[in-house]
């Protein structure tokens, strides 16, 4: 196996060419192509918009030293790329671009919410005590806190807007999947952060308001982001958050 | 569980879903890689079941590593076994292939097919890994015939790979999934015959026909290579292999693989459709004895 990964390893001994005189390693290569091209191509096609900010040159040169760092531990290649957002943080060509390692983030996260299981509300949401308790957020809701205007880089690079991000904003995102598996990014307000960090972690729904108080989180925007939960049916259910059952839902 | 019609499949891909449901012509089932349906859920996993809910689909793993040195993945096996019963699939084929080496977070994928060296120690390893598989899947297993770039020392002849398929079916009970376009790339690539390759096969286990396009290359001495990369139409002489095979074995459910470049769905249809031609022709004749169908009939 690790012939494969490695460009100059020798070929398994087992093998021939098939024509006498000539060698092995020369259809060897096929093979070898074969998983490192196929590999690329994975990744590209899993992070289309951090290609379009790389460039072709500079994401196939990241995702060749990327694949024989990060050799697929699984055969379940929907799932291959986990580690490149971190990779690319690490990666010393790109130290100018300090933001592709959030944009690789968000492209991760955007397909984990295309791929979360499906779940929706069972019965009526009813809220009685905000004191004792929180709620239960769908599994394909997906939150990312960033030091960059990732929402508006986004936009940019999916050419949903015409004007280059003002590199001077920090922007946290929700990424969530609607009914019909569409994938959608909803920019969150100041606060709006730690306030769903919060939720996520199975705070009650005081605690998480305490978190994100008045100063940082304005209560016109908290409502709002209640709404586009429980509207976009990304409320599955209202729990009761005991000190003892407290416990973060796998959510990522 | 429903048996595969002998009719016409397709290699589904997601951007052919509508006119897949729309058609009405010779497409009457469909096959998708397994590993690409494994995930929890979203809109993958929900076009997949309503494919379901309309036709017989053909589960066709490449991630199990049969023919490797370890025994293949318990979690990998115990996924696959959940799509099955949710998704009740015609049936579940795999590779005569390996990809997988080393455990947990020490393992490796190759994400490709790897060449098996067709050994007495080899064939008990095998042949126990697709016990396992079959084991744990709750059903026999077709193993597909690979497409071959390079084979261990002394594999001179077509015999050295169908001996050890026969035997593969002897010893853990499989069907077997003939890809004509792996015999003719195989047979190509290293010097095989392919009249000998459809003669050694054990006829009567084949349970499935693959049918697809490769590409000709050279190879890094020179010497030209056949590349099986589903890129485009059959080949004529995958066609004149595909009728010598039906001639011997009787008709088969037969399926249409195109998985780079893919094309409109008119050009896949047309595709099925030659060969639902082809496979009609054989159809209505009437094989009594598989295994006793005259040997010239091949040649």
């Amino acid at each position: 196996m690790q012939a494969l990964f490695a460009p100059d390893a020798p070929v398994p001994k087992v093998f021939s060419h098939p024509r006498a005189g000539q060698e092995a390693a020369d259809r060897f290569s096929i093979y070898r192509n074969n998983v490192v091209v196929s590999l690329k191509q994975n990744l590209a096609d899993g992070f289309p918009l951090l290609a379009d900010l790389l460039g072709e040159e500079a994401f196939a040169a990241m995702a060749d030293a990327f694949v024989r760092a990060h050799p697929p531990r699984s055969p379940l290649m929907f799932a291959y790329g986990e580690a490149l957002p971190d990779f690319i943080a690490e990666f010393a060509p790109f130290a100018e671009l300090p933001y592709a390692a959030d944009v690789a983030h968000l492209e991760w996260a955007m397909r984990q919410s295309s791929q979360a299981r499906d779940a929706t509300a069972q019965g009526k949401l009813q809220l009685h005590d905000a004191d004792r308790q929180g709620l239960e957020i769908a599994p394909c809701v997906k939150l990312l806190v960033s030091d960059w205007p990732l929402y508006d880089l986004w936009a940019f690079l999916d050419g949903r807007a015409d004007a280059p991000p003002d590199m001077a904003l920090a922007q946290s995102l929700l990424v969530y999947r609607t009914q019909d598996f569409d994938i959608e990014l909803a920019c969150l307000p100041s606060g709006g952060d730690v306030f769903m960090a919060a939720l996520l972690a199975g705070k009650t729904l005081s605690e998480a308001a305490q978190a994100a108080p008045e100063a940082s989180m304005e209560a016109g925007d908290m409502a709002s982001l209640l709404s586009l939960l429980v509207g976009g049916g990304l409320v599955t259910a209202i729990v009761e958050t005991k000190p003892e059952t407290q416990k973060e839902e796998k959510n990522d | 569980m429903i048996d595969l019609p002998c009719a016409l499949g397709v290699g589904f891909k997601p951007c052919h879903f509508a006119d897949l449901l729309a058609s009405n012509g010779a497409v009457q089932w469909a096959e998708v890689h397994a590993e690409n349906y494994l995930m929890d859920g979203g809109s993958m996993r929900a076009q997949l079941f309503e494919l379901r809910s309309h036709m017989p689909i053909s589960l066709h793993g490449v991630g199990l590593s049969l023919g490797g040195a370890q025994a293949p993945d318990a979690a990998h096996l115990a996924r696959l076994r959940q799509l099955i019963d949710e998704l009740k699939p015609a049936q579940f084929s795999e590779h005569l292939a390996w990809s997988m080496h080393g455990h947990g977070a020490q393992a490796s994928f190759a994400n490709d097919l790897l060449p098996v060296v067709y050994s007495r120690e080899a064939l008990a390893r095998v042949s126990d890994n697709i016990d396992a598989a079959q084991q744990a899947l709750g059903q026999r297993i077709l193993i597909e015939n690979p497409s071959l770039y390079l084979a261990a020392q002394g594999c001179d002849s077509a015999a050295a790979e169908t001996d050890f398929l026969s035997a593969l079916v002897a010893q853990s009970g499989c069907g077997l999934l003939v890809d004509v376009n792996n015999i003719f790339v195989t047979c190509q690539n290293l010097g095989w015959r392919s009249d000998d390759y459809l003669h050694g096969l054990p006829l009567g286990a084949i349970g499935e026909v693959h049918l697809a396009g490769h590409a000709s290359d050279v190879d890094a001495s020179g010497t030209a290579v056949l590349i099986d990369n589903h890129g485009g139409p059959v080949a004529p002489e995958v066609w004149a292999l595909y009728d010598d095979l039906l001639r011997a074995c009787g008709p088969r459910p037969s399926l249409i693989e195109w998985d780079t470049n893919v094309p409109e769905w008119s050009v896949l249809n047309a595709e099925c459709t030659k060969a639902e031609a082809v496979l009609a022709s054989f159809r209505d004749t009437s094989f009594r004895d598989i295994k006793s169908a005259p040997k010239e009939a091949v040649a």
